[in-house]
């Protein structure tokens, strides 16, 4: 029981470091993120710039304090919304079954073939720019793999000596799948969402080549990531710092998740 | 652990342990494989997503490879000279209006045939054929006739004198091609030093050494052109032996070569700046662009973006184009904030002034210097937003609608004649897609198009070069360093004035 | 023999659904083919003229029902810029993703089975503490990550393959499938971390119910009742992942696909959008809903098989 909880303890404390330090960044960055300064390109590791500075002579630690914050929005946005697709899409096919399952998972079949990049850009062209923009088609993306696994999920749950006491105990149909059944299936859902922020963040990078994301000069943790690759083999600490800071983020989310489901058995 | 599971995973361990093994040989059989000098495999940065049909391929990536398959009736050199290829010899009449073409005895085509002057015909008669509204080569629309005089000789006359024909016969796109050959899509047959073998979309285009060949024989046998599309694993696949040579390598990039590589330096050839749409309100003042072009510094971009290399510009023409080039044009505009803060104060925008930079994503270079533009614009009051877009949308929105305010970009030239990079400035040119409008330079070029004196054309278009500088048409920037790497094993790389990869100029190092 | 027919019906709908969709996204979004041709030396006459020729003039329903019409002949059309057929394109670069989607798959399920056992027999000692804290870190790892982390390892530091030495089938299958190792590993990773997690839940959630206690009276072993009474009913939910990572790694794994420099369909998926050839992109779509689909079905199938209360329905 004790060692199960510094699992979540030691995940909290990674996890809230790191939305300290991206909090801060919303406030405060030791320099203007965006100040480029040709005489400190790819400047190392010093006192004044302790994570060095970038291509462009600009300050990487402030480039992540500020990074770190719109990618936290745009890839938690992301994944809140398609897990919100796709857990209604998924409890409701699970559950029901019937037409409705047919129905909407041939939707969800067609989504899943259908390629990210094209809806990106459709989204664009109708919708027009913006971070709001790349939650929605990310989003939107993301979904039919949670209502996949969800679906799996419910199905399976729905015979379950629980659902079937609360059934006979009268609990509505709305009930038994949000306050039954949803808390039960959390630690799956838990590692999808964790999975899911990661590809959000890369995707996040990829699509601002589209034209929509963040764009240059803002920062983004998938884009600093990106544009860090070129330089992989003379200043690998340029790729290491970001990686880190997003890695240490879903770890310690991760961490909590896992500490969170052993802790409470 | 039961029997069962233990034999299970037990079985799945060697089968893993197996392709490990597999994979660990095939490394070492690689590198052994690409020792033999005699292959080279070149690296492009994206696959020939085009016709191999030189009449019909637009992009400038697939006219690079072709120039290794194609010759036309004359080719340029690696100076920018013309010299005879298919053709031994021409002549021009004293009106300019007739251009008599000796060709050469006994060149074959990749299939064996010998070019007959019905196969010269035919290519030029495809290139300036009216059918598609605006022929191939829209230059040869002044053809008028072209007429076989004897076996081997070739006759084309003219509507009007045009002091650039032999350019426009000399580019890859005016290549000879069989005559009535119909896969030439696909199957592409020249007369050049190395001969098509196959293609593999996304993979590899393969060509061999022609052992026909009419001219000095190229060293190589075989040639692949390997489509590395990641600019990011590109240093990876050099370093790690896959690609012996790779043209159009960022400086960051080429920094981070290992010592097996020679990098050579040398310039695109292409004007990059920030062209503004003269139809954007602001625009239309010439104060406003003066104001940009004093703003943008110059030597800064250049330091960030390429380690200071390139060539600064002040007008639409880059150094390799020496007869027009003006180098003084550079200092039209020196870094001068204040002066731009005055400027923009001057035409009302002492408040600041907005607009978007449209870049093509594809083009990182680009996408770097608006970075850095945008970045300088901000300390004389100036926002620019920056909105990347995929290559086809820039070419809709901004090249073909022109629904843009600014957009960062390299201009190049397709054949090498001032007309490549100076007509599209012309009030009604198609292709004018920042849409300028100046009578004067109007009247500069239709002078220079009709001028017969070489020396008076060339001062005739350096005036063109010294209005769009003066006018602050566009905010002129550099011509990129372009960087090649080529491995150690291999030597003999040229630069060309023009997109070309000549690879039959490329040998063994110890052949030296 | 209904449920076939009626299975078939609805495929044949999402087929429809997606190819529409595909076309109307074209028709949405700037740039046309034509002008992806002719690029910057397009003229208005010339882009006219090309319009005309590849048919691009005519009014949107008719483009589509053409479309559809020829696909379902078999006539899946000519790429546009590369001007060679459709079908012969995808048809010599299936190998690629179809090998490569399979070797990740058998990595996916080679590594997260014996491990996810493992650590739920474990639970709570030290080898499930290690194997819970490795898979964390693993699906911390961004995917591109992870495949630059493995070409520096083994391509550069260890040589055991060349980076971006991709050789087709035709050329040498040995080290054809050589070079798909690796990428492969880097695709099945974060996958395999995935399954592990949800497979050891999944079988903590078993053990904890009456039956394998009842099993245990009965005299059983640990082993005994893991494997004969417990994988079987934990492997029920983990069963839709597995189905989702086949479809995951076969339609997205551009990334990987990118790093590696393999000319896969993820690639030239990418590379058509971009070049608004439509043809290419239609095919390999529908190509990818029709395995979608069947997996998914076959999925769905299996659920039925093994799980007798679903059936009761």
């Amino acid at each position: 029981m004790k060692r199960q909880s510094t699992t979540f303890w030691i995940g909290a404390v990674l996890a809230g470091m790191v939305l300290l330090f991206l909090l801060v960044g919303c406030f405060w960055t030791p320099y203007d993120p965006e100040a480029m300064n040709a005489s400190m390109k790819l400047a190392g590791v010093s006192s004044a710039h302790p994570m060095g500075c970038d291509a462009f002579g600009r300050d990487v630690l402030s480039r992540v304090m500020d990074g770190g914050r719109s990618t936290l929005l745009v890839a938690g946005g992301t994944v809140l919304l398609g897990a919100g697709l796709g857990i209604v899409i998924g409890a409701i096919t699970g559950y029901f079954g019937g037409l409705a399952d047919t129905i909407l998972m041939r939707i969800v079949d067609a989504l899943l073939a259908f390629p990210s990049v094209l809806l990106a850009l459709v989204v664009v062209a109708l919708l027009g720019t913006g971070e709001m923009n790349v939650i929605l088609s990310l989003g939107i993306a993301f979904a039919p793999s949670f209502a996949r696994v969800v679906r799996g999920e419910f199905l399976r749950s729905r015979y379950l000596g629980y659902v079937q006491a609360a059934r006979l105990a009268g609990a509505s149909h709305f009930r038994i799948l949000f306050v039954h059944i949803l808390p039960n299936i959390r630690s799956v859902l838990i590692s999808a969402l964790l999975i899911g922020f990661n590809n959000a963040v890369l995707s996040e990078a990829a699509l601002s080549y589209l034209g929509i994301g963040v764009q240059p000069p803002q920062a983004s943790l998938g884009s600093m990531l990106a544009d860090a690759q070129t330089y992989l083999f003379t200043e690998p600490l340029l790729c290491i710092f970001p990686g880190a800071v997003l890695i240490l983020l879903v770890l310690g989310f991760g961490l909590m998740g896992d500490g969170l489901r052993t802790g409470r058995k | 652990m039961n029997k069962a599971t233990r034999k299970k995973i037990a079985g799945l361990l060697v089968i893993t342990a197996l392709t490990t093994a597999l994979s660990g040989c095939n490394g070492a059989g690689d590198k052994t494989g690409e020792e033999n000098s005699s292959q080279i495999t070149v690296g492009i940065a994206q696959d020939l997503e085009d016709s191999l049909d030189p009449h019909k391929a637009e992009a400038a990536a697939t006219r690079e490879v072709l120039f290794n398959v194609f010759e036309g009736l004359y080719k340029p050199d690696c100076d920018g000279e013309l010299i005879p290829a298919v053709a031994e010899d021409y002549s021009c009449s004293e009106d300019g209006l007739t251009y008599t073409f000796t060709l050469r005895e006994d060149v074959k085509f990749h299939n064996g045939n010998t070019v007959t002057a019905e196969d010269v015909i035919s290519s030029i008669e495809a290139c300036a054929d009216t059918s598609g509204g605006t022929p191939l080569i829209p230059a040869f629309s002044n053809i008028t006739g072209i007429l076989k005089q004897d076996d081997r000789t070739v006759v084309i006359t003219l509507a009007e004198r045009d002091a650039d024909f032999l350019s426009y016969i000399a580019s890859v796109k005016a290549a000879i091609m069989p005559a009535g050959q119909t896969d030439a899509d696909t199957n592409p047959i020249g007369t050049g030093p190395y001969r098509y073998v196959s293609r593999s979309v996304q993979e590899n285009i393969v060509m061999e050494k022609f052992d026909e060949y009419w001219g000095e024989a190229a060293y190589i046998e075989n040639v692949t052109f390997k489509v590395c599309a990641d600019p990011d694993s590109l240093v990876m696949n050099l370093n790690g032996g896959a690609v012996d040579m790779m043209a159009h390598l960022p400086v960051s990039q080429a920094q981070q070569l290992s010592t097996d590589f020679a990098v050579l330096e040398g310039t695109m050839n292409l004007v990059q700046g920030m062209y503004l749409n003269h139809d954007f309100e602001p625009f239309a003042d010439e104060r406003v662009r003066q104001a940009l072009c004093y703003a943008v510094n110059k030597d800064e971009i250049l330091d960030i973006v390429s380690d200071g290399k390139g060539e600064q510009l002040g007008s639409s023409m880059f150094p390799n184009f020496r007869k027009y080039y003006l180098p003084e044009l550079n200092e039209t505009y020196s870094y001068d904030p204040e002066k731009a803060k005055e400027l923009l104060a001057d035409a009302g925008y002492a408040d600041g002034l907005s607009f978007t930079i449209t870049v093509p994503s594809n083009y990182p270079q680009h996408v770097d210097t608006a970075q850095v533009v945008a970045e300088q614009l901000k300390a004389v009051g100036v926002t620019a937003e920056i909105e990347q877009v995929e290559w086809n949308t820039w070419l809709s929105s901004v090249y073909s609608e022109r629904q843009y305010e600014a957009t960062v970009v390299g201009v190049d030239a397709s054949n090498l004649t001032a007309t490549a990079m100076l007509s599209r400035f012309c009030s009604d040119a198609d292709n004018n897609f920042i849409n300028y409008k100046n009578a004067e330079y109007d009247a500069a070029y239709e002078a220079a198009q009709l001028e017969i004196d070489d020396d008076a054309q060339t001062l005739l278009y350096q005036e063109c070069e010294i209005i769009l500088a003066e006018d602050a048409a566009n905010v002129y920037i550099q011509d990129l360093a372009e960087m090649v790497a080529l491995s150690n094993e291999f030597t003999g790389y040229e630069f060309y004035p023009l997109y070309v990869q000549d690879i039959s100029k490329i040998r063994p190092a110890e052949q030296q | 023999m209904k449920y076939a027919g009626k299975k078939l019906l609805s495929m044949l709908a999402t087929l429809l659904g997606v190819s529409f969709l595909v076309f109307f996204a074209f028709d949405v979004i700037p740039g046309d083919p034509a002008l992806a041709q002719l690029g910057t030396n397009a003229t208005p006459e010339r882009l006219e003229a090309l319009r005309e020729e590849m048919g691009l003039n005519a009014p949107f329903f008719q483009r589509y029902f053409q479309w559809i019409a020829a696909f379902f002949t078999g006539d899946f059309g000519t790429s546009y810029s590369y001007h060679i057929p459709v079908g012969d394109m995808i048809l010599e670069k299936l190998p690629i993703s179809v090998f490569m989607t399979l070797m990740a798959f058998v990595m996916v399920l080679v590594i997260s089975i014996p491990l996810g056992i493992l650590s739920a027999k474990h639970e709570g000692g030290k080898l499930d503490t290690v194997i819970c804290t490795v898979n964390q870190v693993l699906m911390s790892v961004p995917p591109f990550f992870s495949g630059m982390l493995i070409t520096l390892l083994f391509g550069i530091v260890l040589r055991w393959f060349t980076p971006g030495g991709f050789v087709s089938l035709e050329q040498d299958a040995g080290a054809f499938f050589g070079y798909l190792f690796f990428p492969a590993l880097a695709i099945a990773l974060p996958k395999a971390a995935m399954a592990v997690k949800m497979l050891r839940s999944s079988l903590v959630t078993e053990l904890g119910k009456d039956y394998p206690r009842t099993a245990y009276s009965r005299g059983n072993t640990k082993n005994q009742v893991l494997r004969n009474h417990v994988l079987k009913n934990a492997l029920i939910p983990v069963l839709t992942f597995f189905g989702m990572a086949l479809t995951d790694i076969l339609t997205g794994s551009i990334i990987v696909e990118q790093v590696f420099g393999i000319p896969g369909l993820g690639r030239i998926l990418l590379t058509s959008i971009m070049n608004r050839d439509y043809p290419v992109v239609e095919a390999i779509i529908m190509f990818m809903a029709i395995i979608v689909i069947v997996v998914n079905f076959l999925v769905d199938l299996l659920y039925r098989r093994l799980d007798p209360q679903i059936n009761m329905e």
